[in-house]
C-alpha cells in the first residue's frame, strides 16, 4: 500500500476519536496498513472495534491485514453538507463498502464521477493526511475492474 | 379483546405544532402533561409514574418539581431514538400490570425547530451517547454524518433489490399531506402536496428528497396510562394496551453494517411480538400509525410489521391503499411527515382520537377498533404496540 497522499480541503473535518479498541486499527492507517480487529481465540474479524467477540466471547484480539479491496454495497449522494468541512465539495457520494473479508467500512467519495458509484462497483483503499484527521483510510473506484454484481 | 389487556391509556394532551415557539422544551412537556390529566379527569397528586424522553432531555425531577408530583413510585427513560416513546408505553404498562405505579405520565417532543433543528446539526449539536460511539468514530469523520445520510444507505439499497422507486416514497408523502390537509392541528393542514411536486422537491442525500423528509417542529405530546380496572371508571372511553413488543436489530451501532439494510429487522421482532400477545394478525389491523422519520421508513415498516412481504412495499403503496378511503390508512393525522415531528408520540395521540372516535369527520376511519402504533429509532431498533377500544 502507498504512502499518505495529500487532499486539499479547506475545513478541518472531525477527527476520529481512537479509544483502547481502536487504537490499533489507527496506528496501522498511520503506517499505511489496513487492518481489522480479529479474535484470538476463534479467528473472527470484527469491525467496528468492539471488546468481546460476539461468537466465542473471549476478550483476547489482535489487527489482521485485509486486502483493501472489496465492492460499493450502497450509497447516497450527499446534495446537502451538514457539517462545514464538506460543504465545499457537494455533491459527494458516501459509500458502504464490503471488503472481500467481508468487513463493512463507510467513505466518502468527493470527486468519484457519479457514474462511476453505483452498487458493486469494485473499490481499493489508499490513505491520504486530511486537514483536521491526519492519515485516513481513503477508498476509490478499482482500476481496471468491472462490477461484481 | 384479549384477555392479557391489563392496562389503558386515558388521556392524550399536545401543544399545537409550530415552528418558532417561545416555550421552553420543558414548558411545552408541562402544557402537554396538564392538558393529558385533564383529558383524563385526573390531577398530578394522581401520578405517580413518569417516563420522561430520551430526545427531549428533560427528567423525572423536572416533573415532580414543577407539576407538584407528591409519591413518585417509578420512572424509567428508553435510550432508543425515535422508538423510545413506543418502548416507553411497553414500559409504563409493564409498572402499572406489576403492580409498581397507578397512574403513568410520558412526554416527548422538543423544540425541534427553534432549538435542535436536525438539518443545523453539525458536531457537538447532539449530545454525545454511547449508542453513536461507532458511528461518531467511524462514519461521521467519512463524512457519513447525519440520519437522513444514513437511511438513504438502506433506501438506496431496497431500490436496487427490489425496483422500488422514488415515487414510491412519494406516494407515502402524499398520503400522509392528505391526511393533514384534513387534520387543522397539523402544521401541513392548509398545503397541499402533489407527486409532482414531491419528485420536483430537492434532493438531501439521494434517493431521499427533502419532501421525503420529517418536520422539524416544536411541540409536544403527553399520553396517561392506568390500569384498565381504574380506567372503566375514568371519563374517557378506556384505550387498551391489547399487545406490545420492542426489538433490536443486529448491530445495533449502525445501518451500514446491518448483514441486511434493506429490513427493519428491530421492527420485524416488535412487531411479531405484539401480534403473538394480542393474539391477533395484521388482517385485524383497522388503520395503522406508522413511524415515518423519512418516507422510505414507512415503506419498511409496512414490510416489517407483515402487511406485506419483505421488498413488496413499493407495490403495496401504489394504489392509494394506505390513504383514507383505502384498506389500511395510516398516518390518518399527517404522521411526522405532515402533521408534526413529536418524536412519534403523536402517532399515539392520533390513534387515541381515532379509537375514541373523536377525530374530524372527514378523516375518521370508520369503526375503527384495532389501531397499530410501530416506531424504528436510532439504527433499525424498533417497538410496536397495538390499541383497541372498549365500549
Amino acid at each position: 500500500m502507498s504512502a499518505p497522499t495529500r487532499e486539499t480541503a479547506e475545513v478541518a473535518r472531525p477527527a476520529p476519536q481512537s479509544t483502547e479498541l481502536s487504537d490499533g486499527f489507527w496506528e496501522g492507517v498511520r503506517a499505511g496498513r489496513l487492518v481489522i480487529q480479529r479474535c484470538t481465540a476463534c479467528g473472527l474479524l470484527r469491525h467496528y472495534p468492539q471488546p468481546m467477540c460476539p461468537a466465542c466471547r473471549a476478550l483476547g484480539f489482535d489487527w489482521a491485514p485485509v486486502s483493501g479491496r472489496g465492492s460499493i454495497y450502497s450509497y447516497t449522494v450527499a446534495h446537502r453538507a451538514f457539517h462545514p468541512a464538506w460543504q465545499a465539495h457537494v455533491p459527494y457520494a458516501i459509500a458502504t463498502i464490503e471488503l472481500d473479508e467481508g468487513i463493512r467500512m463507510v467513505c466518502d467519495l468527493p470527486g468519484t464521477p457519479p457514474e462511476q458509484v453505483v452498487i458493486g462497483a469494485r473499490v481499493e483503499v489508499h490513505f491520504a493526511e486530511l486537514p483536521g484527521q491526519g492519515a485516513m483510510p481513503r477508498f476509490r473506484i478499482a482500476t481496471g475492474a468491472g462490477e461484481t454484481r | 379483546m384479549s384477555a392479557r389487556a391489563r392496562a389503558a391509556i386515558v388521556g392524550t394532551g399536545q401543544t399545537p405544532f409550530t415552528r418558532g415557539t417561545p416555550h421552553s422544551t420543558l414548558e411545552l412537556h408541562l402544557m402537554a402533561a396538564v392538558e393529558a390529566l385533564a383529558d383524563a379527569g385526573l390531577g398530578p397528586a394522581d401520578v405517580d409514574g413518569v417516563m420522561p424522553n430520551e430526545l427531549a432531555g428533560t427528567v423525572a425531577e423536572d416533573f415532580i418539581l414543577n407539576l407538584g408530583i407528591p409519591e413518585l413510585a417509578f420512572s424509567s427513560t428508553i435510550r432508543t431514538g425515535g422508538a423510545s416513546f413506543a418502548s416507553a408505553i411497553q414500559s409504563a404498562a409493564l409498572a402499572i400490570e406489576g403492580g409498581i405505579a397507578r397512574t403513568v405520565l410520558l412526554v416527548a417532543g422538543r423544540r425541534g425547530y427553534s432549538a435542535q433543528r436536525v438539518s443545523r446539526t453539525s458536531e457537538g449539536a447532539i449530545a454525545p451517547h454511547p449508542v453513536m460511539r461507532h458511528v461518531d468514530e467511524f462514519e461521521r469523520p467519512f463524512g457519513n454524518t447525519v440520519a437522513v445520510q444514513w437511511f438513504a444507505h438502506a433506501a438506496r439499497r431496497h431500490m436496487h433489490e427490489f425496483g422500488t422507486t422514488s415515487e414510491d416514497f412519494g406516494r407515502i408523502a402524499v398520503a400522509c399531506r392528505k391526511h393533514a390537509n384534513r387534520n387543522p392541528r397539523a402544521l401541513m393542514f392548509e398545503k397541499p402536496m402533489s407527486l409532482e411536486q414531491h419528485q420536483a422537491s430537492p434532493l438531501i442525500a439521494d434517493p431521499l428528497r427533502l419532501l421525503d423528509c420529517s418536520l422539524e417542529s416544536d411541540g409536544a405530546t403527553a399520553i396517561v396510562m392506568t390500569s384498565l380496572e381504574r380506567a372503566r371508571d375514568l371519563r374517557k372511553t378506556p384505550i387498551t394496551l391489547l399487545g406490545y413488543g420492542e426489538g433490536h436489530g443486529r448491530p445495533p451501532t449502525s445501518i451500514t453494517h446491518k448483514r441486511d439494510m434493506t429490513r427493519i429487522e428491530g421492527l420485524e421482532i416488535a412487531a411479531r411480538r405484539a401480534f403473538d400477545r394480542a393474539d391477533l394478525r395484521p388482517d385485524d389491523i383497522d388503520c395503522a400509525q406508522i413511524y415515518d422519520g423519512f418516507t422510505w421508513v414507512v415503506l419498511a415498516s409496512l414490510e416489517a410489521v407483515g402487511f406485506c412481504q419483505h421488498g413488496e412495499g413499493g407495490a403495496f403503496v401504489r394504489d392509494g391503499r394506505i390513504e383514507l378511503g383505502g384498506a389500511l390508512p395510516i398516518n390518518t393525522s399527517g404522521g411526522l411527515l405532515s402533521e408534526g415531528h413529536c418524536s412519534g408520540a403523536n402517532l399515539f395521540s392520533e390513534a387515541v382520537r381515532q379509537l375514541r372516535r373523536e377525530v374530524e369527520p372527514s378523516r375518521q376511519v370508520a369503526d375503527c377498533e384495532k389501531v397499530l402504533v410501530t416506531a424504528e429509532g436510532d439504527f433499525h431498533e424498533g417497538a410496536a404496540v397495538i390499541l383497541g377500544a372498549e365500549r
